[in-house]
Order: C-alpha cells, then structure tokens, then sequence
C-alpha cells in the first residue's frame, strides 16, 4: 500500500513530468532580464556579482542619455589598460590592442574598472567584488590577453580559417573585426545551455569554434579525438559541462581564455596537456603518460617547456627541424610525432604509417618535407623519425646521454643515410632489402618485406614486443636501451648467447637459423664460442653507400672497432664472395683473420 | 464574482488618484512659473503653467498648440553596425514631437522665448529670476536668449550620439531582428508596445510609427523621476520595447 500512490501515476504523465523537467534543465533560456542571467547585476540577479539596491538591469552597460558615445550606449567607465594582445607563430593575422566592443567588455572583464562605475548614474553600489569594487576570478582576463582567444582582428582567411556564413550567429563586426561579440552574446546565458558562457549559439562537438576554424584534417577524417564517445568530465578535467571526449571536441585540448599554455590556447604545457587524459585519468583506454617513466624513453617529459614550435620545419626561419645547428637543444614533444587534430586508430602498413601519426608531416629519404596524405592521411612512419634522427646537426651521438655507444668501421649516425635504399645493405625500412639471401627470417617476413622502426624501437611491453604485452602500442618508452622493444645486448665484448640476449634479432630472424649455420657458417661460433653479440660485426640500421660498398659492406656488415681490430697486415675488411660465403681481415678475441674464408 | 470586480476597480482608482496627485506640471520641474529651478519672474505671465509650451491661439502647427519655434538645429544621431531603423535626418527630427522637445533641451533656442503671451505675440524675452543654484545646474539664466540649457542632465544639446536613438521607425528594427522587439499593437489610432504599461510609438501606422522622446517620457507627470512614463525598476522601461 506504501507504493500505491507512485503506481497510480500515469506512465504518459511521468513521461510528461520528465520531458517538463527535461526542458526546464536543457532548453530554458535566461536572457539578461532573467533573474538567471549572471549579467543581470540588478540587486534581483543570480550573483554573485550583483547591485545591493537598484533594480534596474540595463544600466549597469547601457543609459538612454548621457552614455559614451560608443554605441551601444554604453554606460560603463572604460579601462586605461594596455593590453598584451595574444601572438602566435601559427597565425596569420597579428592582433593588437582591443577595439571596438572588445573595449567595451573588458571595461568589467579587465577587473581593472570598479563595476557600476556608470557614466549616467555614478558609482553603483555592489557585492561579489573585490575592495576596489573589480571583477576578480576566472571570468576578470586582466591586461594579459596573450592567453585569451585573439580579438579584434580581421581574420586572415584560408584554408584553416574562414568567415562565418550570412545568417551565422557568428559574426564578425562592421570592420570585419573579430570581437568578443562575435562568440559571446552578452544579453543570452544560455544559448549553449550546458557552458552557459554566453555563447552565441551551442558548442557542442565546437560547433562555435569550427564555425571559422576549418581545421586540416579535423572533419575530414575519423580523428579520435573528434569522435570518441569516452567520458571526459569535469572530475577528469573537462572546463566546459560537456561530458565526452567528442561533446567537448576542440576544447578537450584548447581553453579560450586564461590557457596554461597561452599560444594555440593549450589547456596546460605542451605534453602535459595530452596527459590529461592519455595518463591515468582514464580518459583514453591506455596510459601513454606512464611509459615515459621508463629508464629509456623520447624526452617528452624531461624538457618542459621545450624549444618544440607548431610551425618548426626546414623552411622555418625561427624554427628549422632538422636542426641546423650543433648547438640547438634537442626536443620531443608529442605534437612531433602525433597531430591531434586528425589522430585516429586506423590500420597501415608498412611503410605507410597508421592512423595514430595521421596529419603529421616528415622528412623523406631524399632529406626533402613530404606531407602526409592517402588514408589515414599520413607519411611514411620513418619519415617522421627522420626528422630528428636524420640530418639534425644536434645529434648526442657519440656523446649522447646514454652511452657507451659503438664505434663502428664506418661510423654514421643520420639515420636517413643509413637507410638509404641505394646503400650497400640496409634493413628495409625505407625499401626491401638488398639481399636475397637471408635463409633466417621468420614467416610472414620475406626478403620482399618491407619493416618499421617501431618493429626494434617501440614499448618493451606493448604488442610489438616478442613475447606481446598489453601496453601501449609506440616508442615512447622501454626498459631497454636505444627504446628498444626487446633485449639486445651489445656493450659486453664477450657475451653469453641464449634466446634473452638477442631477443629483438630473434623476433624476425630464427634463433635455431642462425645458430645451426644456415647463413653464415661460422655464426654459432662467433655466437656461442666467441660470446661476440651481434652488433659486433653487424649494424643494424644501415652502411652509407658513401662510405661502404657491396663487397665489404653487405649484410649490414660494419665491425664495432671497440671489439674488432686491424689484422698484422693492418687490414680490416669484410669480403663477401657469394650468398653464404666471404672472407675477413682483422683480428678478434686475439684470432687472426687473414684472411679466414667460409 | 461581482464583489471581486468591484475591488479590482477600486484599487485602479485608488491607483490612478494617488498617481493624479503628482501628475500634473504644476509644482513639477516642468512648471517654469514655479516649480522649477528655472522659472520666471514676468509678473504677466506668473502663474501660467501652460504657457511655457502650449497656447490656445496662435501656436505652431506641428505639435498640438506648441507655443515655442521648433528647434532648426542640426543634430549628430545615435548611429550602430547593429542598429537596423534608419537614423533621422535633423529635419525629420524637428518635424516632429522630438522637436518640440529639443526647443528647449537642444540649448539653441532659450526656454523663455514663446510665440504667444497672454494672446499678444510676444516679441520680447520673459525675464528668468537669476537663481544661483538654477545657474549653476542648467546654465546661464540671464536675460533675453540667454536663457537657454546648456548644462545638467536634461541638456542634451545637438550632439545626440550618446543618446538613445529618436524619430527611427520602430517597425525597421523589429521586422529586421524580430526575436529583439515586442511587436506593436494598435488600441485605435494609437500604435503602442508593450502589454503592462504600454508606450506609444508616434505615427499614422505601424510601418510608419516611430520612437520619439515622448515614447519614454511624459513632459508632464514626473511621478517616478526624469518624466519616465513608467517604472522602470526591473529595466521595465526598456524591456518594453526590446527583448534582451
């Protein structure tokens, strides 16, 4: 009988009750005259900042007479402030001090100005504010700009920036001007019900923001970022009441106003504001934050802020990538390697790379830029690495940070030139490899095929590990040296072979191949007899054809010079005389080779 | 039922009897015989209070037996990106009941200069009592023309760009922006807004109507401060017109 009066409701006026409710919570608007509306500053507003006795509401910005003769009436003391205006080396038009109605706003959001200091009435009496009667908190911008979306300039249109459409609620002013205006509604709380921010028409999925910003890559591929439904709340870090990942769209990332990381408007300081939900957060399904906490790891979190810049490329003036200079500090930020506008989890392969590099521009074997394109829009994966790893004239090697490093023959550390596919022998990264012959590999890999870095370089418990883990697919971090997906020994003149040691070989190369001789005759020997790891005689990446050839330098054959010596006729050169055949000069483990042929 | 109506009337009365005790010109500042900080001295007029803007005989045309020139000044006007009506003209401005007002709160034409005294037309100045105060509030208050406003809050004087905008078509700015306006109604020949207190709008139709200064004031009845046609606690003065 308890329950009786909840069943007696009828379930079409429960549904009637919720749809009420329902619209009462989403769709009621407040215009300024509500007593909702934060800019009715009349003694019955919402406050906090309020009047403490007049009634009126328009007064507070507007007088039928005696205002400034700035249209619109405005009734407000206006600020003598010089403003910082906000820059970026990414933008094409340059604000400079606010005009127009920005003035006009920023005579309140300034806090420099005492609110209800009106021309026609005198100083209105009020609460909320600070002792000097200023706006304080999160909605006073202060005489720094430099952190707010710009203002008062005529956008310079393009391909990434265009006019709002006739009709739009955006608009721009009578000069064509972008101003507060042209986002935010002052008279309208709750045209985006759920920010109530005043904008002039709703947010979601940043339908404001793409109202102009017609970002490359954006809404033309399945970017993650752009259409993920995972929960992005404000307990997780959201500013905006939108609650997914895809509902808060550009400003998952972006805060236009008082943003940590002022140019581009970044929620926070380059990587960290990726880890705001590629940490442990939960926003997004792995935590990539983590894997930097590894002992070898890209210095995406040692170096912050960076010297990493959104327009660095070769033709930059200010910010050339690859380096030019031997003295230009090192940087690895995750807009690098990944754009977040155009991020997503679509499949490639190799050389292609996937989706999660989409957007991302690189350098290709000829050291030229080449921009992504195809689906998912990206570059060859190497090419991205080749940006840093190539031509930069700031490479560590051989003083790098974590040494020792080899010595080889032929010593090389670009690695666009060790992958060149003209060189002597490489492995295939940039293009199948030039021996036919190399009985080792492992099914489904050929002499055809065609490999990644990230199948050596990549988290040592991610997929691509031998044995795979469930951690994050890429390199951004590993236990191992060089970030190296498995163990590779390699700084012991003398070490024990077994399936642990050389794992990373062992991925691709058959372990019971090499060791039976099927190659090189004399492999289980050097291995297992001499104890001599692979890179003593082989270099993984590649021989410059600059400074080796195809005799001496097939097989990615370039001796480690820490371990191998010139012989007594002072000769050290590998020949190679046929598919599993050659000869050595040099001396090794005290052996002299001079030659010794198999 | 009926006992309910009759006490509804009563306290209309009730209502329109307290207002009626404040709503005449005498003892206002509108009263230039007496009441107001500027008022005359001429012991031929003292004691008229009509006179100062209206005369049975002999009056201008354009307003109902306006007693005064019309203002001929030339007038800067409100102008916005955002305003849609189209901005008067100063002739359009002093044609109509706009100018009957800037003859005195424009400054050009001094406040004791009318066109009738007592049926003689008048072609001398009535001589304004020099108060100290007056003078200082609303300017020179000396002799002849130079009586006129130049100062204080009903001077307005010619440069009207900081004032809300006059003679503009209302029917221009609501079929433009038709969610920002209350749309007109029509009581007669009257064109109004609003539905609690409406203003009226000055014209033969509603295409035409427009806002004038007498749309928000009533040179008469200062009941609630600067001649406000109504209360405008709330802004309910301006959200009469415009929705915001």
């Amino acid at each position: 009988m308890r329950h009786a009066p909840a069943r007696l409701v009828p379930p079409a006026l429960l549904f009637l009750v919720m749809a009420v409710i329902f619209q009462i919570t989403t769709k009621a608007q407040a215009p300024v005259s509500s007593p909702a509306n934060k800019h009715n500053l009349s003694v019955s507003g919402p406050g906090p900042v309020r009047a403490t006795g007049t009634t009126e509401i328009c007064i507070f910005c507007h007088a039928p007479h005696n205002a400034s003769p700035a249209p619109p009436l405005w009734n407000q003391a206006q600020s003598g402030v010089t403003y910082t205006p906000y820059s970026s080396t990414t933008m094409a038009a340059s604000p400079g001090a606010p005009t127009g109605s920005a003035k006009l706003c920023l005579s309140c959001h300034d806090g420099t100005v005492a609110v209800g200091a009106t021309l026609s009435r005198g100083s209105i009496a009020m609460t909320g504010l600070n002792a000097a009667a200023q706006l304080v908190g999160g909605t006073a911008l202060g005489a720094n700009l430099s952190d707010d979306h710009p203002i008062s300039f005529v956008p310079v249109t393009g391909p990434q920036i265009v006019n709002p459409a006739a009709g739009d609620p955006v608009k721009l002013d009578a000069h064509g001007e972008l101003q507060c205006r042209s986002c935010h509604d002052p008279h309208q709380q709750d045209l985006d019900s759920v920010t109530q921010k005043f904008l002039v028409k709703s947010n979601a999925q940043s339908a404001l923001c793409l109202t102009c910003h017609q970002k490359t890559f954006w809404s033309t591929t399945p970017s993650s970022h752009r259409t993920s439904t995972r929960p992005f709340t404000a307990l997780q870090g959201a500013h905006t009441g939108y609650t997914t990942v895809e509902s808060n769209g550009c400003e998952s990332c972006h805060k236009p106003h008082t943003a940590p990381g002022a140019s581009r408007m970044l929620k926070d300081v380059e990587e960290k504001t990726c880890a705001a939900c590629h940490g442990l957060s939960g926003v997004a399904s792995t935590n990539i934050s983590a894997e930097f906490n590894k002992i070898y790891r890209h210095p995406v979190y040692s170096v912050t802020p960076s010297v990493h810049d959104a327009s660095e490329s070769p033709s930059s003036v200010r910010f050339k990538l690859p380096e030019v200079s031997a003295t230009s500090p090192r940087h690895a930020e995750c807009a690098d390697c990944h754009n977040p506008h155009a991020s997503d989890a679509e499949a490639a392969t190799a050389p292609k790379g996937s989706g999660r590099l989409a957007g991302v521009w690189g350098i290709d074997s000829n050291g030229l830029r080449v921009d992504p394109n195809g689906a998912p829009p990206s570059v060859r994966e190497y090419e991205i690495c080749f940006k840093c790893h190539g031509d930069s004239a700031n490479k560590p090697q051989q003083a790098g940070p974590y040494p020792p490093y080899t010595n080889r023959q032929a010593p090389q550390f670009n690695k666009r030139l060790q992958f060149d596919p003209a060189n002597p022998s490489y492995h295939p990264i940039a293009a199948a490899g030039r021996s036919t012959f190399v009985p080792s590999l492992i099914a489904p890999w050929t002499t055809n095929s065609i490999i990644y870095c990230t199948d050596c370089h990549d988290n040592d418990s991610g997929p691509k590990a031998p044995t795979p883990g469930s951690g994050p697919a890429g390199p951004h971090g590993s236990n191992y040296k060089h970030l190296l997906v498995a163990r590779y020994d390699m700084d012991l003149g003398t070490n024990v072979e077994s399936p642990a040691a050389y794992a990373l070989c062992y991925k691709c190369h058959s372990r019971t191949s090499i060791i039976s001789d099927v190659s090189f005759k004399r492999h289980n020997r050097h291995l297992t007899n001499a104890a001599a790891p692979c890179s003593v005689c082989h270099d993984p990446h590649g021989v410059s054809a600059t400074q080796g050839n195809t005799t001496n330098n097939s097989s990615l054959i370039n001796f480690d010079t820490r371990v191998v010596s010139p012989n007594a006729s002072g000769l050290l050169r590998f020949e190679a005389t046929g598919p599993g055949s050659g000869r050595c000069y040099l001396s090794c483990h005290g052996i002299e080779h001079n030659p010794l042929a198999y | 039922m009926r006992r309910a109506l009759f006490g509804a009337a009563l306290i209309v009365l009730g209502g329109a009897g307290s207002a009626a005790a404040q709503s005449t010109v005498a003892f206002g500042p509108h009263d230039l015989s007496a009441g107001s900080a500027i008022r005359n001295t001429d012991a031929s007029i003292n004691g008229q209070t009509c006179v100062f803007c209206h005369t049975p005989h002999e009056g201008s045309p354009t307003v109902p037996l306006w007693n005064r020139s019309t203002a001929t000044s030339t007038y800067q006007v409100y102008a916005s990106s955002t305003m849609d009506a189209a901005a008067p003209t100063s002739a359009q401005i002093q044609s109509g009941v706009t100018g009957a007002c800037m003859s005195c709160h424009d400054g050009s034409i001094a406040v004791d200069v009318l066109a009738n005294l007592s049926g003689v037309a008048h072609a001398a100045s009535v001589a304004f009592t020099r108060q100290a105060t007056a003078k200082a509030t609303y300017g020179a208050s000396g002799t002849g023309t130079s009586n006129v406003l130049n100062g204080g809050a009903p001077f307005l004087g010619t440069d009207l760009r900081n004032d809300h905008p006059i003679t503009i078509i209302y029917e221009t700015a609501r079929a433009a922006t038709p969610t920002e306006f209350v749309t007109q109604a029509i009581s007669g020949t009257k064109i109004t807004v609003g539905t609690t207190e409406p203003l009226p709008l000055y014209g033969a139709s509603t295409a035409t109507a427009t806002v004038e200064c007498a749309s928000c004031h009533n040179p008469h009845n200062n009941a609630r401060g600067f001649f406000l046609r109504k209360s405008n606690a709330g802004s309910a003065m301006c959200l009469t017109c415009h929705i915001k």
